[in-house]
């Protein structure tokens, strides 16, 4: 084929997508980078300041309320991983034919519900008037009705639920590929199931442990319906105080210094991560 | 015991993972009002929606604007899970990184940067910012699985086609579409669900002009709960699983 031509085909299949990223990512997100370094001196007139990125740093409330989520999804993303870690090794070692494409496919079906139904599953199970405590006040546990909505516990249940497939098909993926004969290497030259898991299967399983803690984790961060249901309306999730600024006091130029910062400091954490465990972000995405 | 705990632990694991949606569907059918007892089986709650025009409406308003976002974002999509699959060039693994970018970076983010867009250039709030927004969030989805039902695809048979004889048309009709078909049905599914379970984006960029279901769903979650949500959510859920369903009996009868 003629290779001008067939350079030609190729912006034309590129065309259309280049030109929706420019005009409806790039844009939108350059001049929602403007708007941050704006500050408003009377009511029409702008002028060009860093008072949006000092007001992060001298209010506590809006740092500590970052560190407080930045805190909950690390713990949130690392619970997460030691639960969805023996199912995947389930799935991918222990489960042989028909059972192994069943487990996957029953660990995915319930992420075809929506956040908000699955969200709304949970509320009907833990508030007060909820099953959860119907049951316990059956069996005698308790003498009146408990309140298991609003705190930090439901909070995490909800966003552990809802990252827990983004961290086992990662695992299982990984997993799957590692060969029988090391794991009996290990056993072989006297390792006990402790040190064969610590020298011979995470290692194995880093890349896929990396990707799946990446993913959990922004979406955790950046999760905004599950920490406003399950939490209430005092769960001071980062994402809240966005969503205040840029709807209910109409700041906006606040509003979008908070979601440039959430935007770069999330970054700098997983770059931190992978600078911890020694990968890159290449070998971990494919 | 090795054998047991296993097991147990799966066991459990799974049923937690159903427990929440279980009660909800279950629920749905309970005459009673309040959520932990049983009155008995009715259809009183889907009753109550249907004759809720407003809801009937938003529920018709969502269905149109998912159609239309899962099907220009596979459109675009598709062009340029093309154009990655079958061409090296410079700049292709920024496009790549781009899409992980997009893709991981907070919804809210996405959707504060876009309100301010649509204000600033003066588009009114309603059906055509959605559209934007949803093909916006569901583009980088929609062309990585297309991308990755394309990885296993053989290029030397549109270059068999046409040493057969075939000219481009008849190559692309009864090559090329019969291949990428499953990867473009699988790509149109996950948008469309995507755009149906939207609230975070979607609560920035609608406004009162176009009503949409997950909306008014979370503004009835949010004032207290209601057994209406219990059925609306059953409903939601028996559609995206029949979409699914029937995508996979689709893929498997084109694979015969």
């Amino acid at each position: 084929m003629n290779s001008s031509v067939s350079r030609f085909s190729l912006w034309l299949l590129l065309a259309p997508f280049l030109l929706w990223i420019v005009l409806l990512v790039l844009v939108p997100h350059l001049q929602m980078l403007r708007v941050s370094f704006q500050v408003r001196e009377s009511w029409d007139t702008l002028a060009w300041g860093l008072e949006q990125y000092q007001n992060f740093f001298s209010e506590s409330y809006y740092w500590r309320t970052f560190v407080r989520t930045g805190v909950m999804s690390l713990f949130t993303t690392f619970l997460t991983l030691l639960i969805a870690f023996p199912i995947a090794w389930y799935i991918a070692r222990l489960a042989r034919g028909n059972s192994k494409g069943i487990l996957f496919l029953a660990c995915l079906i319930p992420f075809w519900a929506s956040e908000l139904v699955r969200t709304y599953g949970w509320m009907i199970l833990l508030r007060e008037s909820g099953l959860f405590s119907s049951w316990l006040q059956a069996l005698g546990w308790v003498d009146g009705p408990v309140e298991m909505l609003y705190n930090d516990v439901a909070v995490i249940i909800g966003l552990v639920y809802n990252g827990l497939l983004f961290m086992v098909v990662p695992l299982v993926t990984t997993l799957d590929g590692m060969d029988e004969s090391l794991v009996e290497a290990g056993y072989d030259l006297g390792g006990g199931h402790g040190t064969v898991l610590r020298e011979v299967v995470i290692p194995w399983a880093m890349p896929g442990i990396v990707s799946g803690c990446i993913v959990v984790f922004m979406l955790t961060l950046g999760s905004y319906l599950t920490p406003i249901l399950m939490g209430g309306k005092d769960s001071a999730w980062f994402t809240q105080q966005i969503f205040t600024q840029f709807i209910t006091r109409f700041n906006w130029e606040q509003g979008a210094a908070l979601g440039v910062l959430l935007l770069v400091l999330s970054s700098l954490l997983v770059w931190l991560g992978l600078k911890l465990t020694g990968q890159s972000l290449r070998k971990v995405m494919g | 015991m090795n054998r047991w705990l296993p097991r147990t632990y799966l066991t459990l694991v799974y049923l937690l993972l159903y427990v929440p949606i279980v009660v909800l569907v279950v629920f749905s059918f309970n005459d009673s009002r309040t959520g932990y007892e049983w009155g008995g089986l009715s259809l009183r709650w889907y009753e109550a929606l249907l004759n809720n025009r407003a809801m009937v409406q938003a529920m018709w308003n969502s269905l149109w604007l998912a159609l239309s976002a899962a099907t220009v974002s596979t459109l675009i999509g598709a062009l340029t899970a093309l154009a990655l699959h079958r061409y090296r060039f410079r700049g292709k693994k920024v496009l790549n990184g781009m899409l992980f970018v997009v893709m991981m970076s907070p919804e809210i983010v996405l959707a504060i940067s876009l309100l301010a867009l649509f204000l600033l250039v003066g588009l009114q709030l309603g059906y055509v910012s959605l559209l934007l927004a949803h093909v916006t969030f569901c583009l980088p989805f929609v062309v990585i699985t297309v991308m990755a039902r394309l990885s296993g695809f053989d290029e030397r048979l549109p270059e068999a086609a046409r040493d057969l004889g075939a000219n481009d048309f008849t190559m692309t009709r009864t090559v090329l579409i019969p291949v990428i078909m499953p990867a473009l049905l699988a790509g149109w599914l996950l948008g469309f669900t995507l755009s149906l379970d939207d609230v975070v984006v979607s609560t920035f960029v609608s406004g009162p002009s176009y009503e949409i279901l997950p909306l008014r769903i979370y503004s009835m979650v949010r004032v207290g709960l209601k057994p209406e949500v219990n059925a609306l959510g059953t409903l939601l859920l028996v559609f995206s699983l029949v979409m699914l369903i029937l995508s996979q009996w689709i893929l498997l009868r084109s694979k015969r």
